[in-house]
């Protein structure tokens, strides 16, 4: 817990001598102004990237998935890296406005609005991909949700880990999006008694739900935030155990291990706190919010990605260690393969990104340095990338010598992966232009000027 | 001209706490309620409000969407369509914890969101804000004109005393 004591050593949480009239002002001058020229180029960068994303897709399932580079060797490919990449992406959103909520980490609240957001579209990225590889998207969702049929009728296997995931990603989609609203709905009712247009007003108004900051409104809002936290604590926790189930319930030398789910869980945190500094740091310059997203709030997400990334890198060298001293053979093989087969090379990548570049984060320099944060950051990024390449790929080496056979990314394969970042930014520049990227609620009641005021009226009594 | 109410202003999270406390201290308030920017913590405690009931309805609907889960997963692998495979038990609910879970957060979660509003009626009970400004940096204790004992001159002198800075009686039609 934070005592008032605690409180007071610490530095503050909003800089730059800003009243509490100051973060209203501030966080809704994106969406009260028109675009600056480094948003609308970045935006229209996005969108280009988004319209060629469409226009493969749409090739792509035209054509058939022979365009891509699926094989009976790799039936999953590509698609299931990028589907696991993005999921892990978004567990950062809720690790920071759930899990960091419940240990009272209250530098959370200048982060937590625009780390949902990218969870919410990290999840809705990641969903495309198992919905376009079965090939009949427009037949996937009966084929993922039970429903009554004349097949038997014939329901979904619930014993599957496939199906697992269906449940367990869909839930984290439906959870991280009320969550997030939720946390909205005064900032909305800002906006809405800002707003002078009549269809600002008609829209803000629609979406804040009336509110108009009543305190006994307010105490169920916080006991619902509370709630929030404590049932999306243990859902983040069980979603990317269930994507490793994907792999780690097959029987399968280099998947069939006990280790996946903490180190699935670990390596998503880690991505997605990358991902989160990747964003942030051109977003607050884009955005003039260098006084509420501060240099310690970066420095304090570094070390979380010193923490997980050390987790991650550990796991990699047990499971190796395990998998030599086990004297199985075929799982020996597998991650020698691995290390040396003729995928090295992703196997390296992958260490070196994710073992070795958080360690920089040791010197405080470094975690305080804006460019070199940023760099290491994209490297972590590509890492976590190709540990799910790794994983899934070098399976085309295993015991079973039928399954034996070359995967090859073909160019629709790099322009889907390159895409889907499109639509990733497009989603993400479009809320900070639209939806007040701080939460400015909490921000005002940790705002150092709250907190004096509040500790001295205990002081009072 | 009906009066809705008697507004008092106050100058930060700190007045309002102790002006709600010395408030407190010569007379009673069933139907009071203060307007904040953020949730202003200790003020409800200082107004003596009572806590959300909110978690029970949360805690039925997970417990509903847990046994709907035992009872479908159930109903389709042993009852409806059973699948004979090598022997192995029709109710193989190990097999279908995950899905238990997170079935019993979903309902929680739409109950949690659904329940909030609910209890605050809101949409459909949604009251016309009577400044602006409290979703910016305004705090001020509300006393509607149903209050048992309300008395607009009494009520403005003792919230001056309590420590505000402004006093306003809000009539229909002002807002």
């Amino acid at each position: 817990m934070n005592t008032p004591e605690t409180l007071r050593r610490r530095r503050p949480l909003v800089t730059g001598g800003k009243t509490v009239h100051d973060v209203t002002q501030d966080v809704c001058a994106p969406a009260e102004r028109w675009g600056s020229m480094a948003f609308w180029s970045s935006f229209s960068t996005s969108q280009t990237a988004l319209f060629v994303y469409l226009c493969a897709w749409l090739l792509v399932q035209t054509i058939g998935l022979k365009l891509v580079g699926i094989n009976n060797a790799s039936d999953w490919g590509s698609f299931i890296v990028n589907f696991v990449f993005w999921v892990g992406i978004g567990h950062a959103g809720t690790l920071i406005s759930a899990i960091l909520f419940l240990f009272r980490q209250n530098w959370r609240t200048s982060i937590n609005r625009a780390a949902e957001a990218m969870t919410v579209f990290a999840v809705s990225c990641a969903g495309v991909f198992p919905m376009l590889h079965t090939g009949r998207p427009w037949l996937a969702i009966l084929f993922v949700f039970p429903y009554p049929n004349f097949r038997g009728p014939l329901w979904t296997n619930f014993r599957s880990p496939l199906e697992w995931d269906v449940f367990a990603v869909s839930t984290y989609a439906t959870v991280s999006v009320l969550f997030w609203y939720m946390g909205m709905i005064p900032d909305l009712a800002t906006l809405r008694d800002r707003a002078r247009h009549p269809i600002r007003k008609f829209f803000y108004g629609l979406f804040s739900m009336g509110w108009r900051g009543s305190m006994r409104h307010w105490i169920h809002y916080e006991t619902a935030y509370m709630i929030f936290a404590a049932i999306a604590t243990p859902l983040v926790l069980s979603v990317h155990t269930i994507v490793s189930f994907d792999f780690a319930v097959s029987i399968l030398p280099g998947w069939h291990t006990t280790i996946y789910p903490p180190y699935f869980v670990a390596g998503a945190i880690f991505s997605g706190f990358a991902m989160v500094v990747t964003l942030l740091v051109p977003a607050r310059k884009l955005f003039h919010l260098e006084d509420y997203i501060t240099l310690d709030h970066l420095e304090v997400m570094n070390k979380i990605i010193l923490l997980t990334g050390s987790l991650v890198g550990f796991a990699y060298i047990t499971e190796f260690f395990i998998a030599v001293y086990s004297g199985a053979p075929f799982e020996r093989f597998a991650f020698v393969n691995r290390a040396f087969g003729p995928f090295w090379w992703a196997y390296w990548i992958m260490m070196s990104c994710n073992l070795i570049t958080p360690q920089f984060f040791w010197f405080r320099y470094i975690r305080r340095s804006i460019p070199l944060m940023w760099l290491l950051s994209l490297f972590v990024n590509v890492g976590m990338w190709f540990e799910r390449y790794v994983i899934v790929v070098t399976l085309t080496r295993s015991f079973l010598m039928p399954s034996w056979g070359a995967y090859i990314m073909t160019f629709w394969d790099v322009v889907i992966l390159v895409g889907s970042f499109g639509q990733f930014m497009t989603l993400f520049l479009l809320f900070c232009r639209v939806l007040p990227v701080c939460n400015m609620a909490e921000v005002k009641a940790f705002h150092p000027d709250t907190l004096r005021q509040i500790r001295e009226s205990h002081d009072h009594d | 001209m009906t009066e809705q109410g008697i507004l008092g202003y106050f100058d930060g999270p700190k007045a309002i706490i102790l002006g709600a406390k010395r408030l407190r201290k010569t007379r009673q308030f069933q139907k009071w309620d203060a307007f904040t920017p953020f949730a202003v913590h200790t003020l409800d405690e200082a107004m003596d409000l009572p806590r959300s009931i909110l978690p029970w309805f949360v805690l039925a609907s997970g417990l509903s969407g847990l046994t709907f889960a035992i009872w479908f997963l159930s109903w389709t692998s042993a009852v409806n369509f059973p699948i004979w495979v090598g022997g192995k038990p029709m109710l193989s609910w190990p097999a279908w914890v995950p899905i238990f879970f997170e079935l019993t957060i979903l309902f929680s979660a739409w109950a949690n969101l659904l329940g909030m509003l609910g209890l605050c009626g809101l949409p459909f009970h949604a009251k016309k804000p009577l400044d602006l400004r409290f979703t910016d940096d305004k705090f001020a204790l509300w006393i509607p004109s149903d209050e048992p004992g309300y008395d607009a001159a009494a009520l403005e002198s003792a919230l001056r005393e309590a420590g505000a800075s402004d006093v306003r009686v809000v009539r229909k039609g002002d807002v």
